[in-house]
């Protein structure tokens, strides 16, 4: 599901349910980085900044939306590794990957590896567009 | 992550990242995210494990009247240095 052709499955197969995701609204700490109107087109909503508190507000109903490709067997499977980790002593903050684990079958260790250099890898792909000019800014706020 | 910000000139190069994220950037917590049953559930996976991802930012899910609210905060950094990060996260939520 990873790369360009399965973000557009994901985004074809949850089009239809894209607004019930809406923040109500969204409050940031830090000072405001750009326009405001920027802010509200990607995120859909009001935005305030400069506030006490990070907070993103959703309608409750989101809670309650059923997801249709949700496969029990596969979450199970992921669960059971994912509570060996943090039953081993990954539960506290600080304690990401515990010796008490085979690092090669940790839960822990394998979101350490993958999840944020991946995330972190969005970053790295806009800023390279920006700079070799192969995408306007305007390209890449197409959201 | 503020430096990318700085180099691209791009303030909220933050926003555009998360906007283009997608549940399997988390690994193997985000395709157990995607298998469950409600959008509900895969909420409380998130919140349990997301500081084995990142430890610089606590996060808290609170039920209101009508409304679901995310509280984040950086018991660490000052709220400018985590601004990009932060920006990152409330975009890819929607995305």
């Amino acid at each position: 599901m990873d790369g360009g052709h399965g973000r557009r499955f994901y985004q074809l197969t949850n089009f239809y349910f894209l607004d019930k995701y809406n923040y109500r609204a969204v409050h940031f700490v830090h000072k405001q980085r750009g326009p405001l109107e920027l802010y509200e087109k990607i995120l859909r909503c009001l935005v305030h900044l400069e506030q006490q508190q990070y907070r993103f507000v959703f309608d409750r109903q989101v809670l309650h939306e059923k997801a249709h490709q949700a496969d029990e067997a596969l979450k199970t499977a992921l669960m059971s590794k994912l509570s060996l980790a943090f039953k081993a002593g990954a539960s506290e903050h600080g304690a990401l990957v515990s010796e008490s684990l085979e690092a090669a079958d940790s839960f822990a260790f394998a979101l350490f590896a993958n999840g944020r250099p991946r995330l972190l890898q969005n970053i790295r792909n806009a800023a390279m567009l920006r700079l070799r000019s192969l995408a306007s800014w305007r390209d890449l706020y197409r959201v | 992550m503020s430096g990318k910000a700085e180099v691209t000139e791009e303030p909220l190069i933050g926003l555009v990242a998360g906007a283009h994220a997608h549940p399997a950037n988390l690994g193997a917590l985000g395709f157990a995210m995607m298998n469950c049953a409600a959008t509900g559930e895969a909420f409380n996976l998130f919140f349990r494990y997301q500081h084995m991802d990142n430890r610089s930012i606590s996060s808290d899910v609170v039920e209101e009247k009508k409304d679901v609210v995310v509280t984040l905060q950086s018991p660490i950094y000052q709220s400018d240095f985590v601004a990009v990060w932060m920006e990152v996260m409330a975009a890819g939520f929607i995305s």
